[in-house]
């Protein structure tokens, strides 16, 4: 049976590679079945001069917690930790992000400098094409210790390196439920190690199972009161062209709710759908989000975050840091 | 007086014109301008040789075999000096190759590190373009794709992946002034429609945002050159286009467009005095 050398990847049963990366066999960590060990990578050289070549230490695709040390050698990333319930709109948040960057549109006073992962925004974008029909991305696979790190890096006055961390709805209502659980680790790490969040409101949701979807966020989001501090936090009501289907009543006591929760969070109300050439919540809400976090980390006093290697809790690295002012 | 040695590293996907640009200045050597000329006639290899033939009788050249690559030196007289201009030619699938396998050989490496000017050839009309949500209505059914097409990294992200990697062979810090010089050429410059008042950095800023702001972030503008190229004036699939060279001879067609303006420069040796002064 085919399967990962990496324990966290789930290919055997999925068929998806953890690293997104399609067909799962073109993974380096990939093992096809009747294989004892992976084979040394075919050479792949552009001209064959006898295998030696220099290989480029990041491959585009997605940055996990392993690989994580290939940036933070050099900067201080700002974390910005996607919370919301499973299918609630965080990839495709991402995925509009990108689509929009490509497509002109700028965050407000800043200029895109690169990315260590832009094959994996890439692919993302390329999700919400029509082609001939919007795929949308796939759900974020739901391994406990595991989630997705897209890198972007800004400049403004100097450099500064984003990277949005996406994970499993799922993991956050076990989060939410028991802040210890086991099968939660992604959600801790990003509760304890973002820098600011974007906790997302899925109105679709609201409008087919009303209350229980209220409660259910309000779960995560009582949870994430907790850890959250001072960090910032963006509110943002996801599939927006739906907000006016929720019934006035629940959408209003939920807002007020979250006001409680989060007294300095910023709400908008963001779609991934475009009714027009400057629609308000797919054209500038969503990127209005990124800018009004980055400028409440900015303004902040500044915290610089540095990464230590240290014994990993699970099988894989897991990176804690300590923040130094 | 010396003879100085300048590495220029054009960089381009397959059937970007590098071939085209290369024999069509080898084989207007004799001409040039006060600004730019040859100060002797160009040595030229057998796949040249070939390509200007080709393109004397109004035929495009053979695309570079995928696993070639060839040398050739420029003699060009800039500023009054004497210059070996040294550009490599080679299948434009090795740059492919470059973002989709993340190796450079030591070939690469070496013409990397060797190279003070990079030139980006890229051909913007066979960038495609569909809709996606944040350019069109979701309720309306027109202008989509009859069939779904496989994924196919787009422009924008991987020039900006194939500079990163550069960069990094290099061996550089991205600290504004010590990476090589850039000219973006967008390259058959005939296929695409100019309106007025369009200029090639216009062009260029519209159609590769991402490859833009990368540029603008991590180079110092000076460093920076965006230019339009057509090394045939047009394409030579019409039999009409090919008479037009068989008779009145392939020198006469190819046109360069600078920067900021919109007027077609027809002298190809301009694309050097571009390239050679950025």
């Amino acid at each position: 049976m085919s399967k990962c050398k990496n324990t966290e990847c789930f290919v055997h049963d999925t068929g998806k590679c953890y690293k997104m990366i399609d067909p799962p066999d073109q993974c380096s960590e990939y093992i096809a079945s009747n294989q004892a060990e992976p084979s040394a990578p075919k050479s792949k050289t552009p001209r064959g001069e006898n295998g030696n070549s220099i290989p480029v230490p990041w491959d585009g695709n997605v940055l996990t917690p392993e690989n994580i040390g290939v940036l933070s050698m050099s900067s201080s990333p700002i974390i910005i930790g996607l919370v919301g319930n499973y299918k609630a709109g965080k990839t495709s948040y991402l995925a509009t992000l990108f689509t929009l960057l490509l497509n002109k549109h700028r965050i407000d006073g800043f200029q895109f400098s690169g990315s260590l992962t832009i094959e994996a925004w890439d692919t993302l974008a390329h999700t919400m094409k029509f082609n001939p029909e919007v795929q949308y991305p796939e759900p974020t696979p739901s391994n406990p210790d595991f989630f997705l790190l897209y890198h972007l890096k800004l400049k403004d006055s100097k450099f500064r390196d984003l990277l949005f961390a996406d994970a499993s709805g799922e993991v956050f209502g076990q989060w939410a439920a028991n802040s210890t659980d086991p099968n939660a680790g992604s959600a801790r790490w990003i509760s304890r190690n973002a820098s600011a969040f974007v906790f997302f409101v899925d109105c679709e949701l609201l409008t087919k199972r009303k209350a229980l979807a209220k409660n259910e966020l309000l779960d995560i989001a009582y949870r994430l009161k907790d850890a959250i501090n001072e960090r910032p936090i963006a509110i943002a009501w996801a599939k927006g062209d739906m907000l006016k289907d929720i019934p006035r009543e629940l959408q209003e006591s939920l807002k007020s709710d979250l006001i409680e929760i989060f007294p300095h969070g910023q709400h908008f109300t963001i779609s991934s759908h475009s009714y027009s050439d400057a629609d308000q919540l797919c054209h500038v809400n969503n990127i209005q989000i990124v800018k009004k976090l980055l400028d409440s980390l900015l303004d902040a006093p500044s915290t610089s975050i540095n990464f230590q290697v240290v014994k990993p809790e699970y099988q894989d690295y897991f990176f804690i840091y300590g923040e130094s002012k | 007086m010396e003879n100085q040695s300048k590495s220029v590293l054009i960089l381009g996907k397959p059937k970007s014109a590098k071939t085209v640009f290369l024999a069509q200045l080898a084989a207007i050597a004799n001409k040039g301008s006060s600004k730019i000329s040859f100060w002797k006639k160009p040595d030229i290899d057998a796949h040249l040789k070939s390509a200007i033939e080709r393109i004397r009788n109004g035929e495009e050249p053979e695309s570079t075999h995928a696993d070639s690559s060839f040398q050739i030196s420029l003699p060009i007289k800039y500023n009054g000096v004497n210059h070996e201009l040294r550009c490599p030619d080679y299948g434009g699938e090795q740059v492919n190759s470059i973002v989709k396998f993340r190796e450079l050989s030591q070939e690469w490496l070496r013409e990397v590190r060797n190279s003070n000017t990079w030139v980006l050839f890229i051909r913007l009309n066979s960038i495609e373009k569909n809709f996606d949500l944040t350019t069109k209505n979701p309720d309306e059914t027109s202008g989509a794709p009859s069939t779904a097409t496989k994924y196919k990294m787009s422009d924008d992200a991987f020039f900006v992946d194939l500079l990163q990697i550069l960069s990094y062979a290099k061996n550089l810090d991205t600290t504004a002034g010590q990476l090589p010089k850039v000219v973006l050429a967008l390259t058959c410059f005939d296929e695409i429609d100019l309106k007025k008042e369009t200029t090639p950095t216009k062009i260029f800023n519209d159609a590769l945002p991402l490859l833009s702001q990368f540029l603008s972030s991590n180079w110092i503008a000076d460093n920076v050159k965006v230019i339009g190229i057509s090394a045939l004036g047009f394409n030579l699939v019409k039999e009409e286009n090919k008479n037009k060279y068989i008779e009145e001879g392939n020198e006469k067609f190819p046109f360069v467009v600078a920067s900021n303006e919109t007027s077609k420069i027809h002298d190809l040796t301009h694309a050097l005095y571009e390239i050679m002064s950025t």
